[in-house]
């Protein structure tokens, strides 16, 4: 049995995060119903000049940055021609000439260690629309919400050897591109799409093989399971002659698990590209650059590294925090206001995570308001309050919005310390269940809880725990 | 009363760039120009996308977008006087575009106080438009100097003849004759480009989302090509068929790469230096393609150096 290595080049689409489209004003927001963000322009009627979004070159210089890229001193717009319905003015505008950079790389890191996958080049174009097709009526719909929508393409050249590698490379480009506010990469809502080039040869080989294109990969798991896929089925077809290998694009059935034939034959399009004379090429000037690299936040590597260097968290705990935008802005934002690292972390990581799980909500839902949930991190270290008045007091910061301060002095929730308080509670709580305490002293070590929590019930939740366990062990003596 | 040619956008109204395909499309917003506008306007026909002559003689003054040369052509012989501004200098919102880098909307008039007057009140940045020139304003005053005149017949040597009578016969004195290598080829340039960029400007007329729709189809593709075969006119289909033929793989570099190289030798080859306004016959798309303003008139086209609206307006004071 021969040697055979897998050979696999990624082109990547992530919808950049601007408020508008790329040339028109629409708004750019997801999750509007059809055709609620169109104008004429994106509709493609004709009379409104496209007009390009400054901030999303801007995300597009962004992106060159993070990947070390070449950049074009000036960049222009091409029009790619080809008819399909949700193409509404016939072309997309793209780059095909002049793209924004080339011969950048991104580091991934496998089992296997690290190393750097090497891209052909990033350029910036227009989203197209979705056909939703009504199985009831045979018609098909057009929803152009999506048409001119900005996009980044990163294509990279053939690097990649493993399914391993692919998915390193993609969380390496969603945690680069989301930390900068790029795009927020999101596989699920389509703002990172991922097409795969695979070929196969026999291992040592220098000459590539014939190369089939997968498409509509929606996961991880999808495109993990994809290039196994396909990758067998170009070996067996090596192997057994059972099936001769054509160039050709194909899709992914996740349900079924094979990668079929698309009837279209899209590699035979002659797309006729040339310049885009509407839009005039815009210089990407050093001083510009500059500029936006000053922009640029904290990337999620070094992020790490400070949260566990600096600021002396444990790798895990700061693993999690810099695993996803929206937390380490809530980490960060709430350090603003109370810098002690460990208890911010353990707050978001314990109880922020909890409550928020138990609403099935993921990392980047997560809304809080820093300042508040600050100063209830801080009433609850100053012992201000008890941990479990705490633990109400953020479900009310999340759903209320309330100001923890002030909660807790209008509604007098401050922590009661006072010895005397407490051991009246405690008396009376001995008192009034003699049995338990005949079970306690008989070697019950179990009910001591009950009689903690009979004495906080009695102090209104509001006792310092503590307090009351030595209070009570010494009265149970 | 301002007359409109139907390629210019108005909120309500039907718009028909002259050709069947646009059905019953009524434009959802209006033209900067008319916007600015202060006086009432109608809409005449035009031919279909510019492409070939207009159905009927044209009103006065008429907002034009005429890439292809048939109002120029037409003003020279009829008595009217032409005005197409520098490229860039009024608004393209609103109006259909052809061919992007040629549409300017110009003004065919009596004369060219009508023409100025007007052309002062639409011209002027809009942000809406992001390819134009930075002025907010123009005025096109008449300059104060001589007129150096300056012809070139290269290209066009059949009416070598006529113009120079016809240069006689305006008064214009030592109008210096000029050779251009560039010229010859001018013609075909234009056509490359124009083409190119017109055959895929027009390709948003699919039958899919508005205008005209075949009645019977089994197929996207049949949707597609009988729309498309129904809906345009024998000029339509010739822009997309010679667009597509210059832009296609093994073609684009041989055709519209190249016009768009020769394109540029043209501009740079005016150097308006020994001269402030060349004469050529109208037929030559010269300025059309370097951008220039322009007055055709009189079986003559002037053509002055960009935003020199100003010296035109005073070369032809001087003609008899």
């Amino acid at each position: 049995m021969k040697n055979y290595e897998v050979v696999m080049g990624l082109e990547v689409h992530v919808e950049l995060s601007t408020q508008s489209k790329l040339f028109c004003s629409c708004s750019a927001k997801f999750g509007a119903g059809a055709n609620q963000n169109v104008c004429p322009a994106c509709c493609g009627m004709p009379g409104m000049p496209a007009v390009t979004n400054k901030h999303a070159v801007e995300l597009g210089i962004m992106a060159a940055l993070l990947t070390n890229s070449e950049i074009t001193p000036v960049m222009t717009f091409d029009k790619k021609n080809y008819f399909y319905p949700d193409l509404p003015t016939g072309y997309q505008i793209t780059q095909w000439f002049a793209p924004i950079c080339k011969n950048g790389w991104v580091e991934i890191e496998t089992s296997s260690g690290k190393r750097k996958i090497t891209l052909k080049q990033i350029h910036i174009e227009e989203d197209a629309g979705k056909l939703v097709h009504d199985t009831r009526t045979g018609t098909s719909l057009v929803d152009f919400n999506r048409t001119s929508i900005p996009l980044n393409e990163i294509v990279s050249n053939p690097d990649f050897r493993t399914a391993e590698e692919v998915v390193a490379y993609l969380e390496k480009l969603r945690s680069l591109l989301s930390f900068a506010g790029v795009s927020d990469c999101k596989m699920q809502e389509g703002s990172m799409r991922c097409d795969v080039n695979i070929s196969v040869r026999e291992m040592g080989s220098n000459v590539l093989g014939t190369r089939t294109e997968i498409k509509n990969m929606n996961s991880l798991k999808a495109i993990a399971a994809a290039i196994e896929y396909e990758s067998q089925r170009h070996i067996d077809a090596l192997e057994t002659g059972c099936e001769t290998l054509v160039q050709e694009t194909r899709r992914w059935d996740d349900a079924k698990g094979v990668t079929f034939a698309m009837r279209d034959k899209e590699d035979a399009t002659d797309y006729r590209y040339f310049p885009n004379p509407e839009l005039v090429p815009i210089a990407i000037t050093n001083e510009w650059m500059a500029e936006v690299k000053a922009k640029l936040p904290e990337a999620a590597d070094v992020k790490f590294v400070r949260l566990t260097g600096d600021l002396k968290l444990p790798e895990y705990d700061a693993g999690i925090i810099c695993s996803s935008k929206n937390l380490a802005d809530i980490f960060d934002g709430t350090m603003k206001y109370f810098d002690n690292a460990r208890e911010v972390s353990n707050w978001m990581l314990t109880e922020l995570l909890s409550v928020s799980q138990g609403e099935n909500k993921g990392y980047d839902d997560i809304v809080v308001d820093c300042e508040k949930f600050a100063k209830l991190i801080r009433l609850a270290y100053e012992k201000t309050i008890n941990r479990g008045t705490a633990k109400k007091l953020l479900t009310k910061v999340l759903e209320e919005d309330i100001d923890p301060e002030k909660y807790v002095e209008e509604n007098n929730l401050g922590m009661v310390s006072d010895t005397s308080l407490i051991e009246t509670a405690v008396n009376e709580v001995l008192a009034q269940n003699e049995k338990t305490v005949a079970e306690y002293k008989a070697g019950s070590e179990k009910v001591f809880g009950f009689l903690v929590g009979q004495t906080m019930k009695k102090l209104a939740g509001k006792a310092d725990p503590q307090m009351v366990n030595t209070v009570l062990k010494e009265r149970l003596k | 009363m301002v007359y409109l040619d139907d390629s210019i956008m108005v909120k309500g109204e039907k718009c028909t760039v002259g050709s069947k395909i646009l059905g019953n499309f009524a434009s959802p917003f209006t033209a900067t120009v008319v916007e600015r506008l202060d006086v009432d306007f109608e809409t005449v026909p035009l031919g279909e996308f510019g492409m070939a002559a207009p159905p009927s003689m044209p009103k006065t003054p008429l907002l034009c977008n005429d890439v292809f040369g048939f109002i120029r052509e037409m003003a020279a012989k009829d008595g009217f006087v032409y005005i197409r501004p520098t490229y860039g200098s009024v608004s393209r919102y609103g109006l259909v575009p052809i061919a992007c880098s040629m549409d300017q909307i110009g003004v065919l008039c009596k004369n060219t106080d009508e023409g100025f007057e007007l052309l002062g009140k639409i011209a002027g940045r809009d942000e809406k438009d992001g390819a134009m020139l930075p002025q907010n304003k123009y005025s096109y005053d008449t300059v104060e100097q001589t007129i150096r005149f300056a012809v070139c017949l290269s290209g066009y040597k059949s009416e070598s003849e006529t113009l120079r009578q016809r240069i006689a016969n305006a008064g214009i004195k030592d109008c210096k004759e000029m050779e251009n290598k560039y010229f010859a080829a001018a013609d075909a340039v234009h056509s490359i480009l124009a083409y190119g960029e017109a055959s895929n400007n027009i390709s948003r007329y699919d039958g899919v989302k508005f205008g005209y729709r075949t009645k019977e189809y089994r197929n996207l593709a049949q949707l597609y090509t009988k729309s498309r075969t129904e809906g345009f006119g024998q000029s339509a289909k010739l822009a997309a068929l010679m667009g597509a033929y210059v832009l296609s793989q093994g073609n684009y570099e041989k055709y519209y790469e190249k016009a768009m190289k020769v394109r540029r030798l043209i501009s740079e080859s005016l150097n308006f230096g020994d001269y402030d306004v060349l004469i050529v016959s109208p037929k030559n798309h010269v300025a059309v393609l370097a951008g220039l303003p322009s007055i055709s008139f009189g079986g003559m086209q002037f053509v002055a150096k960009p935003q020199n609206e100003g010296v035109l307006r005073a070369a032809l004071e001087t003609l008899k």
